[in-house]
C-alpha cells in the first residue's frame, strides 16, 4: 500500500482561479461596452447602465459557456444570469429604501427622541424637542397584544385544517382566503362600527390590536398551515404507533417539528401589521403621553406618528416622520432577530 | 419471456451456499460495444473534516456487474456517489483521486458534469418517480431533462426501456396513469427504465432493492442480468445472496474505526468461496456485520 504520502481533500467541482479569469474579464468587458453604448446612443441614466450591463454580462457569459461546454450549458448560464438579475432588481429598491430611511431619519434623531413624549412639543417644534416614546410603547403594545390574540387562534385554525381535517375545513379555508383579501382600512372600520360606534367604549390599544388581528390571523394561519403540511406523515404515524393520542402526537411531535416554520409564520404576521396605519386611525384614539393601560385611554403608535408628521407637511414634521420610520425599522428588525435567536432550536452536531 | 426462464434456472439449481450461488451463475459475455468501462484511482472522500473513504482504486470493466458489500457506514454509498459526481452536492464534501470514464477523468477541469451524469446513470435506494408525471412521461423524462433527441421513435424507446426494466407487460395498458399508483417494486423498475432511456454507459445502483419484497427483488436482479449485456453496472447491496446472484466481481468495504477502505476485490465466486482476507471471510460467512 502506498498511502504514506498525505492526500489532501480537494473540491474539483469548485471554480478555480483560472476558471474565474475569463468570467471576470468578460464582466469587465461588459461594463466597458455598457459605458460605450450608453455614451453613443440616446439611452441615458442609471437605468440604462444597469439594464445594458445585465444584457451584455449575461450575453458574454453565455457565449463563454457555449464555447466551453455547448448549448445546454449556455442556456443554463442564461437562466443563472436571469436569476441573479432578478435578485439584484429586487434588492435595489429595498437597499434604496433602507439608505433613504437611514440618511433622512438620522437628521431628526437625538437621544431625547427615544425618551421624550409629545406633550410639550408638536410636529413643528425644533428637532431637539419632543420624541416618540409614547409611539414606541404603543407600537410594541399593539404588536404584542395582536400577536397574543392572533397566534393561538391561527395556530389552532391551522391545526384544525391540517390535523383534524373536520367537516368545516373547506368553509374555514374559504374564509381565511377571503380574510386575507380584506383592505386594512376595512379592518379598522369594522372594529370601529362593531365596538366603538355602538357602545360607550372609546378608542384604546386593545381596539387597535383587535383590528390588527383581523389582518394578522389569515397570514399566520396560511403560513402555519403550509409548514404543518410539510411535516412528513411518517412522523405522525410513528407517534400514533407508539400508542399516543392525536393531541399528544400533535403537541409533542408535529408542532415541534414545524417549529422553525411556525416562527417564520409569526414573523410574517408581525411584518404584516407592524407598519399598518389605516386600521389604527379609528381604533386607538390619540395620546401624546405614554399610556401603559392597554384597556382604556388613547394610544400613540409609530405609523400614526409618521402619518401625522408627513401630513403636517412642515420641514420638521417630515424630518420627524423619517426618524420615526427609522425607529420602526429598527424595532421590527430587532423583533425578528430576537424571534430567530430564541426560536431556533440549537441542534448539536457531535 | 426470457426473464422467467432465468428465474426458474436460478431456483431449480437450489445452491446451498453463497459460493454455490455465485458459481451457478452463468453469464454470456457482453455483445454491445461498451467502451472501456470505469476506473476509480486512489479515490478519497471527506465530509467536512471527517475522512469517510480512503484510497479506493477499483476497475469496473465494461459489461460487468460489480457488487459493493460491507457493513453500514463503510463508505460504499459515498464511493458510488463519487463515481458520477453526486458526492459534491453535500455542502461540506471534498474528494481526492481520479475517476476515469473511457480513460478520461470525470473530475478534470472543463468537464461538462451534466454530460458525465448522462453517461453514468443512477438508481437510488428509495424509488423516486417524478410525482407530477405519468408512467410514460417518467420513462422519457431524461430526454427532456438532458435536452437530447431520441435516436428512435419515442413509443419504441418507451417500450424498449420498460421491457428491459421488466415492467412493460405490467404497465403497457396504463402508460398515461400517474406513477404514484404503482407498487414499490414497480416504481423502482420504472426508475430503472427511466435511467435506461438516456442510454447510459454505466448504471450505478445504490441498494436498489432494500425497500422491496423478494418477488420484486428477483425481478430487478433479472433486469440487472439482462442489462449487464449492454452496460457496466455497479451495485451497492447489503444482501450477500444478491451480490452472489447478480455480480461478476465483488468488492468488500470496511471502516475499522478509521475511514472506510476497500479490503478486497475479486471475482464473486472466489470472494464467497475462498476470500484472501480474514475480515472478508468473517463478513461473508456472517460472523459480523
Amino acid at each position: 500500500m502506498t498511502h504514506h504520502e498525505t492526500v489532501y481533500p480537494k473540491r474539483p467541482w469548485k471554480a478555480t482561479k483560472s476558471d474565474l479569469i475569463p468570467v471576470i474579464g468578460l464582466l469587465v468587458l461588459a461594463a466597458v461596452v455598457d459605458y460605450a453604448v450608453v455614451a453613443v446612443t440616446p439611452m441615458k441614466g442609471k437605468l440604462a447602465y444597469a439594464f445594458l450591463f445585465f444584457v451584455f454580462g449575461a450575453g458574454f457569459q453565455m457565449a463563454l459557456k457555449w464555447k466551453q461546454l455547448g448549448r445546454r450549458a449556455a442556456v443554463d448560464s442564461l437562466a443563472g444570469s436571469v436569476a441573479i438579475s432578478g435578485a439584484a432588481l429586487a434588492f435595489i429598491p429595498v437597499a434604496s429604501l433602507l439608505i433613504t430611511a437611514v440618511t433622512k431619519g438620522l437628521k431628526g434623531l437625538y437621544p431625547g427622541f427615544f425618551i421624550h413624549d409629545m406633550s410639550v412639543a408638536n410636529y413643528q417644534s425644533p428637532l431637539n424637542q419632543g420624541g416618540v416614546l409614547p409611539a414606541i410603547v404603543g407600537t410594541l403594545y399593539l404588536i404584542v397584544i395582536a400577536t397574543l390574540i392572533s397566534l393561538p387562534l391561527s395556530l389552532l385554525t391551522a391545526l384544525y385544517l391540517t390535523e383534524i381535517k373536520g367537516k368545516a375545513s373547506g368553509f374555514i379555508q374559504f374564509l381565511i382566503q377571503a380574510m386575507s383579501g380584506i383592505p386594512s382600512v376595512v379592518a379598522g372600520v369594522f372594529i370601529y362600527s362593531a365596538f366603538l360606534l355602538t357602545t360607550s367604549l372609546r378608542g384604546s390599544t386593545i381596539m387597535g390590536a383587535l383590528a390588527l388581528s383581523i389582518l394578522m390571523i389569515p397570514t399566520v394561519t396560511r403560513t402555519a398551515q403550509e409548514v404543518l403540511l410539510l411535516v412528513p406523515r411518517d412522523l405522525r404515524e410513528a407517534g400514533l404507533a407508539l400508542g399516543a393520542t392525536q393531541w399528544k402526537t400533535v403537541a409533542t411531535i408535529v408542532v415541534p417539528a414545524a417549529r422553525n416554520g411556525l416562527i417564520t409564520a409569526v414573523i410574517l404576521g408581525v411584518a404584516r401589521i407592524a407598519g399598518e396605519t389605516a386600521p389604527l386611525l379609528f381604533t386607538i384614539g390619540v395620546s401624546n403621553k405614554v399610556n401603559l393601560n392597554p384597556l382604556s385611554g388613547g394610544q400613540a403608535s409609530l405609523p400614526i406618528y409618521i402619518w401625522g408628521g408627513l401630513g403636517d407637511g412642515s420641514e420638521t414634521g417630515i424630518n420627524r416622520a423619517w426618524s420615526a420610520i427609522l425607529v420602526l425599522l429598527i424595532i421590527v428588525l430587532t423583533l425578528f432577530v430576537i424571534a430567530r435567536v430564541f426560536g431556533t432550536r440549537k441542534v448539536k452536531t457531535k | 419471456m426470457e426473464t422467467r426462464v432465468d428465474m426458474s434456472t436460478n431456483n431449480s439449481a437450489q445452491p446451498s451456499s453463497l459460493a454455490g450461488v455465485a458459481a451457478a451463475r452463468v453469464r454470456e459475455p457482453g455483445t454491445a460495444p461498451l467502451g472501456s468501462g470505469l476506473e476509480a484511482r486512489g479515490v478519497h472522500a471527506w465530509f467536512g473534516s471527517h475522512h469517510a473513504l480512503e484510497n479506493v482504486s477499483l476497475d469496473f470493466a465494461a459489461g460487468t456487474v460489480t457488487a459493493l458489500i460491507g457493513p453500514s457506514g463503510c463508505g460504499k454509498s459515498t464511493f458510488i456517489r463519487t463515481l458520477n459526481r453526486m458526492h459534491e452536492f453535500i455542502p461540506s464534501a471534498a474528494m481526492a483521486g481520479e475517476v476515469l470514464l473511457d480513460g478520461k477523468d470525470i473530475y478534470a477541469p472543463g468537464t461538462d458534469v451534466t454530460r458525465v451524469r448522462l453517461q453514468i446513470g443512477m438508481v437510488f435506494q428509495k424509488p423516486n418517480p417524478f410525482p407530477s408525471m405519468t408512467i410514460g412521461e417518467n420513462v422519457l423524462a431524461g430526454l427532456k431533462l438532458a435536452q437530447i433527441k431520441a435516436e428512435k421513435n419515442k413509443d419504441d424507446l418507451l417500450e424498449e426501456c420498460l421491457t428491459r426494466a421488466g415492467l412493460w407487460t405490467e404497465v403497457k395498458d396504463r402508460l398515461g396513469a400517474h406513477a404514484g399508483g404503482l407498487s414499490g417494486g414497480q416504481q423502482q423498475r420504472l426508475c430503472i427504465a427511466r435511467s435506461l432511456a438516456v442510454n447510459p454507459k454505466v448504471l450505478l445502483m445504490d441498494e436498489p432493492c432494500s425497500a422491496l419484497d423478494p418477488g420484486s427483488t428477483l425481478r430487478i436482479e433479472d433486469t440487472i442480468s439482462q442489462l449487464s449485456k449492454t452496460m457496466t453496472i455497479v451495485i451497492v447491496t447489503h444482501n450477500m445472496q444478491q451480490a452472489a446472484r447478480v455480480s461478476d466481481y465483488t468488492a468488500f468495504f470496511l471502516a475499522d474505526g478509521g475511514p472506510g477502505q476497500m479490503v478486497e476485490v475479486g471475482p464473486t465466486n472466489e470472494m464467497f468461496s475462498r476470500p484472501k482476507d480474514e475480515r472478508t471471510e468473517n463478513y461473508v460467512s456472517g460472523r459480523f456485520g
